[in-house]
């Protein structure tokens, strides 16, 4: 008889970062002779098989593991379980990003946070994936977290290129917590300062946020950048991976992250990343990134020109993108995954 | 291109940045500060209208620098007249901002209300269905008191009221014979005598003579002799006349009339009454209420009529005239004149026959002792019926 751990989810997506994880730890136990299937309350229908619904979760003493990242009838479960429970933190957009855009989900998030307290005293082993998050959870009164970044296999940066394309790309949600108007007041400051022949790329999921994508298409044709503005909606990872390679540079200015995935992505395939330093993003990226403080526009922008212009630049990102990457390799972490989830176990 | 020595080495992004900060806050200069129009709080709970001058930013080709310069100047006048409009505004926003915080929380403790309500209601939904169910229950049980009173006031009816006053009585032995209702049913009624005869002697007044009626009794006799009693015995029947030693009479009950006034203790007739017409019942008790002196006292066993039992025991015997029932025996005896007139009955069930009689714990457990009482005395009563008076 297997050593099984169940992961527990919200929701399960292609795309969804915490989806992708829980791929990951599934991929990374498996090889460890521990069995561990995948439970969700939604799951989306290409997954269908690879992860199962929450009501298929066998009624055992096997440990359990939730990736707690929003509010969702999984928490509950995973608390009133018989066996040993370890969470996942992956942090909470908070509800005042969204509530404007979709109050659905800004109340989940807000009763996400709410809650999240209740849940202190009763896990067995904590995970958070930054020390940013993980000071959320001490300030909510939860033991100390272990850190276990993101767990992912990229590939180390390819040589730089030169010269590259004036393309700035942006990948993730398209959500107002990603403050993507900033990204169309960049390119718009680029394009008249800088380089005249800028554009932007973005990749990513509008469907929950219709009414800010309407309002970001409104933004954009008051600076008229709309024809240098294009939004690719979700796409596979080949594409995604594909624009990594053919963009000039990545660039985000995101204003709540608990990890932060895609830079680490950009500057994989080569791209000089520039980031807003907000949220745990700066701990993410460590000094392969070209970080900007606040909303600054105009900073922002040179940056951005700058990265696109300077080999140099380029280079030095590419030398520190390849240090930060050695730290975070599935070799590197999957060890610490094993020690930290072994009380479950038992 | 770069050299390849410098491929290698890493970039100081700190320094990077703080170079493109310079050149940022020195272009800033140059333009001088840029207003920003904010209405509503600078933190991250309530975002407010932010108005941003690089929206003022104009792409047109060769004329952009001088129309976004433009733009910015009247920008920038717009600014310094409305600065105190702006002002004001935040302030009602952070107002409006505390209203709608203090209205989430009132909508918040409503839903807790309701939640509470909704609780509630489910609740009294419970009650109710539980009240339906105890009215059904009462509504049975209320059928069930209906037939016990009904079966007790057949009871009373059968009791002929009698609201003469009653002389108490000196105290009667109890009748000790505790016979199984089967096994009375299956034998003779002679069977039984020899046990519970002593107990029915109490009544009898030793002063006088017992005048003994009993058909072929001669276990009677010797009963009473055996009690210090002074007997004669008469019997209509010649066989149970020589076996019995008693007189030969043509009619027990004229016989009895022929006796002398107030000369006789005690009169016994057991199992004659079966044997009697209704007529000549009329005429026995008065008969024995003038034979008897004062104290004297009159002893009459019969089948139970009133019971299943009773009845299959007569029936076992045809020569049985009509019944008798016994509280009509014991109405006649007082009419007659006799100051008390006792009925009992003899020969129970065994307890395994008989419905359960349990220890009478709440509300309910009392009717089901109630009815099963009255199951018993319908269905399994007693099949032999005594009336004892007193002259």
């Amino acid at each position: 008889m297997s050593i099984r751990l169940h992961q527990l989810l919200a929701g399960a997506a292609p795309g969804d970062a915490v989806t992708d994880q829980a791929f990951q730890w599934r991929s990374a136990l498996d090889d460890a002779g521990i069995n561990s299937d995948i439970y969700a309350e939604y799951v989306d229908s290409r997954l269908f098989g690879n992860v199962l619904p929450l009501y298929m979760l066998p009624d055992d003493n096997a440990g359990t593991l939730l990736r707690y990242s929003i509010w969702s009838r999984a928490n509950w479960l995973a608390a009133t379980r018989p066996g040993r429970l370890g969470i996942v933190y992956h942090n909470i957009t908070p509800a005042r990003f969204m509530r404007g855009s979709n109050p659905v989900v800004a109340e989940l998030c807000s009763r996400g946070r709410r809650e999240l307290e209740q849940f202190a005293s009763r896990p067995d082993v904590v995970v958070a994936d930054s020390t940013y998050n993980a000071e959320e959870l001490l300030a909510a009164g939860w033991p100390d977290p272990v850190i276990i970044p993101l767990l992912q296999r990229l590939p180390m940066p390819p040589p730089v290129r030169d010269p590259v394309p004036p393309t700035m790309l942006y990948v993730g949600r398209i959500a107002p917590n990603k403050r993507i108007e900033d990204l169309i007041m960049i390119l718009a400051h680029v394009r008249e300062h800088h380089i005249p022949d800028a554009s932007l790329d973005l990749i990513g999921n509008w469907l929950e946020f219709p009414i800010y994508r309407a309002a970001l298409d409104e933004l954009a044709g008051r600076l008229g950048v709309t024809d240098v503005v294009t939004f690719h909606g979700h796409v596979s990872n080949e594409v995604r991976d594909r624009a990594y390679e053919e963009a000039g540079a990545y660039v985000s200015m995101s204003e709540h992250e608990g990890f932060c995935n895609p830079p680490l992505e950009a500057m994989s395939r080569g791209l000089p990343v520039i980031v807003r330093d907000a949220g745990a993003v700066g701990e993410t990226t460590g000094n392969a990134a070209l970080l900007v403080r606040d909303r600054d526009i105009p900073l922002a922008a040179a940056a951005v020109a700058r990265t696109l212009t300077d080999v140099r630049v380029r280079h030095g990102l590419a030398v520190n993108a390849r240090h930060r990457l050695e730290e975070i390799t599935p070799e590197a972490l999957t060890p610490v995954i094993l020690q930290t989830i072994s009380p479950l176990l038992a | 291109m770069i050299d390849d020595d410098k491929r290698d080495r890493p970039l100081d992004v700190d320094a990077i940045m703080a170079e493109l900060q310079a050149v940022v806050d020195a272009d800033r200069r140059g333009v001088a500060e840029e207003p920003v129009f904010v209405a509503g709080g600078a933190d991250d709970e309530a975002e407010g209208v932010h108005f941003d001058m690089a929206l003022l930013h104009s792409t047109r080709p060769v004329v952009g620098r001088a129309v976004t310069g433009t733009k910015r100047a009247i920008a920038r006048s717009i600014h310094t007249v409305l600065e105190d409009f702006a002002n004001q505004v935040t302030a009602a926003l952070g107002d409006l901002r505390e209203t709608a915080d203090t209205a989430a929380s009132q909508l918040e403790r409503v839903y807790l209300a309701l939640e509470q309500l909704r609780t509630r209601v489910d609740h009294l939904a419970r009650l109710e269905a539980r009240l339906a169910e105890i009215d059904a229950i009462a509504t049975r049980i209320d059928a069930i008191d209906q037939l016990s009173l009904e079966q007790r006031l057949a009871r009373l009816e059968q009791r002929v009221g009698d609201d003469r006053p009653v002389a108490p009585a000196p105290p009667v032995a109890p009748v000790p014979v505790r016979v199984g209702g089967m096994a009375i049913a299956r034998a003779r009624i002679d069977d039984l005598t020899d046990e519970r005869l002593p107990a029915y002697w109490s009544v009898i007044d030793s002063g006088g003579p017992v005048l003994n009626l009993t058909p072929g009794g001669a276990d009677v006799t010797e009963s009473l002799t055996a009690a210090g009693f002074t007997v004669r015995a008469i019997d209509a029947d010649p066989t149970d006349a020589g076996m019995a030693d008693a007189e030969l009479v043509a009619d027990p009950v004229a016989a009895l009339g022929e006796c002398a006034e107030g000369s006789l203790g005690g009169i016994v007739a057991i199992g004659i009454g079966d044997h009697l017409a209704p007529e000549a019942w009329m005429r026995l008790a008065p008969l024995a209420a003038r034979a008897l002196r004062p104290g004297g006292g009159i002893v009459v066993e019969i089948i139970n009529a009133t019971t299943p039992a009773g009845m299959a025991l007569r029936s076992r015997d045809p020569s049985l005239a009509q019944p008798v029932h016994p509280e009509t025996l014991a109405f006649l005896l007082r009419a007659a004149g006799f100051a008390d007139a006792e009925v009992r009955t003899l020969g129970a069930f065994p307890e395994e026959m008989r419905a359960p009689i349990e220890a009478e714990t709440d509300w309910f457990g009392r009717r089901l002792n109630d009815m099963a009482g009255v199951v018993n005395r319908l269905v399994v009563g007693e099949p032999i019926a005594v009336v004892l008076a007193r002259r």
